[in-house]
């Protein structure tokens, strides 16, 4: 009964203390980052050294953890969802921040409260701890608005959720992939042209995995720009178009240039953003 | 020449092209479009590649007054190209179907919705269809489709009526929708919608995935303790 009482007592002191948590939401200072490792098979320092000691598990130091579970997680009784995710801060040079900030560098998250100490997440490792090593933790809020809230959302969420396109269609792009890459950021009607666009998303229909695939090829354009240097959109859509002939398993392919007004709900939801950083590496 | 050209400077920005690196040479329309229609007046039957040409005629001529038919040029083949995409939003019909309607290749549809110029029939064409499905519309593109594919009483689909160009008829057969205005709805602000942008594809493609040195402060190893539950 006593040990009953006292697990319900720190219960609430943990549930009340994690309420003021919020994801994105960091701790600085040193802290210990634990991961596994095979002592046969270090392939870091950290682990080499920890192996020849005969440990499974390494802890390293690092400079702070930003708290990466979603806020309605973290704020339910510790009892039911004991646990939460963190990732280490790791400091990068101003210029890294900004390609950070703009989201170049997947791999890693921006935390606008971190700025200033040219800190950022880093997504590639991430430790799950019990709520109660919160409560020891002194809060520093990450994200000040709903917008930075959206922006961390959306680095975690491109780090785990992009889709993966078949092969055969990748191989089959490379040419619009190449074209893309070289053009983007000139100063052509196509370089315009590609860095006015929103968002190219692809459906394939009946499915990914037929062996007859029908794809339509949405490029989606902000409403205002309808032609660069006198070149318009449909000039544009051909040109792109002859870099993805029918082949393989794409027998029909089409491509519509549109605006989000434009295309309907379900033309949204049933294709697939195009990840060009996902297709190309 | 028969040209009707309809000058709104609420509507449309007239602004003519620029090279500086700051304002890029794009020509911008604002959101409401002006219906222009512009027809070469040589020949009834003319050619898509006609009109195309006279397009591209047209795009480098500044009248003396000022009207810049740069504008007037592009806001026409928005407006057509607004056009086509609200009749396949209002109809709910394929694009398969749309293009028996005009009969045209499915590519060619998705060019027109694009911004492909137009041949002044396909134009006048598409304009008939736009007001008949305005006229007939149900509130819904599923319901509008269905009564436009469904056989009526004698057996005619109102659909092939429309193919037969036969618009007055699909709008007696059908009757008038008579739907309710659309609410407006209130517009976000510049910044939740930037919350909401997905990544842009140039961003994408310029992702870069080299490894940035990886703090690894002092380790140790640490001994785990087996879980028994």
């Amino acid at each position: 009964m006593v040990a009953n009482d006292k697990q319900e007592e720190l219960v609430q002191k943990v549930d009340a203390a994690l309420k003021e948590w919020h994801q994105g939401d960091f701790v600085l200072g040193e802290q210990g980052f634990v991961y596994r490792i095979d002592p046969q098979l270090p392939l870091t320092e950290a682990s080499l050294d920890a192996g020849a000691e005969g440990g499974e598990l390494v802890e390293s130091m690092v400079r702070g953890f930003v708290v990466v579970t979603q806020t309605c997680d973290i704020v339910r009784s510790c009892s039911k969802r004991p646990f939460v995710e963190v990732v280490p801060l790791t400091e990068v040079d101003e210029q890294k921040l900004n390609e950070i900030q703009r989201g170049r560098r997947p791999q890693y998250a921006f935390i606008p409260g971190c700025k200033e100490h040219c800190l950022v997440a880093d997504l590639d490792r991430v430790m799950t701890v019990e709520k109660a090593v919160i409560i020891g933790w002194e809060r520093r809020s990450g994200c000040q608005n709903d917008q930075d809230i959206r922006l961390l959302g959306k680095a975690l969420a491109r780090k785990r959720i992009r889709f993966a396109f078949p092969d055969d269609f990748v191989e089959w792009t490379k040419k619009l992939q190449e074209q893309f890459q070289k053009k983007h950021d000139k100063f052509s009607p196509e370089g315009e042209a590609l860095r006015s666009l929103r968002e190219i998303r692809v459906r394939a229909a009946p499915s990914w995995n037929e062996s007859e695939i029908e794809l339509m090829f949405w490029f989606i354009r902000h409403e205002e720009e309808v032609q660069f240097q006198g070149t318009t959109w449909d000039t544009l859509l051909q040109q792109w178009l002859k870099l993805i002939p029918p082949s393989g398993r794409f027998q029909f392919v089409y491509g519509q240039v549109a605006t989000l007004e434009e295309i309907t709900a379900r033309d949204y939801v049933e294709s697939d953003p195009l990840d060009f950083d996902h297709l190309s590496h | 020449m028969n040209a009707l050209l309809t000058q709104n400077s609420d509507h449309v920005d007239y602004k003519s092209l620029s090279t500086s690196a700051n304002g890029p040479m794009r020509t911008q329309v604002a959101p409401h479009y002006v219906g222009i229609t512009v027809f070469p007046a040589s020949s009834e039957t003319a050619t898509s590649e006609l009109i195309y040409h006279w397009h591209c005629l047209l795009r480098n001529v500044q009248t003396t007054s000022g009207f810049n038919l740069l504008s007037q040029t592009t806001g026409s083949i928005e407006a057509t190209r607004t056009a086509l995409n609200e009749i396949r939003k209002l109809s709910g019909l394929t694009w398969e179907q749309l293009a028996r309607l005009f009969n045209v290749s499915r590519r060619s549809l998705h060019f027109w919705a694009s911004g492909q110029p137009l041949s002044r029939f396909n134009e006048e064409n598409l304009n008939r269809v736009l007001g008949t499905i305005r006229y007939i519309n149900r509130g819904g593109a599923s319901i509008n489709r269905s009564i436009l594919l469904n056989p009526i009483k004698d057996g005619t689909i109102p659909f092939d009526l429309l193919v037969a160009g036969r618009h007055e008829e699909v709008k007696q057969l059908l009757g008038s929708g008579n739907v309710p205005q659309k609410q407006q709805v209130k517009p976000l602000s510049p910044d939740a919608l930037a919350s909401r942008m997905p990544q842009k594809p140039e961003e994408l493609i310029d992702t870069l995935h080299d490894p940035i040195h990886r703090e690894v402060g002092k380790s140790r190893a640490v001994r785990a303790v087996r879980s028994r539950k």
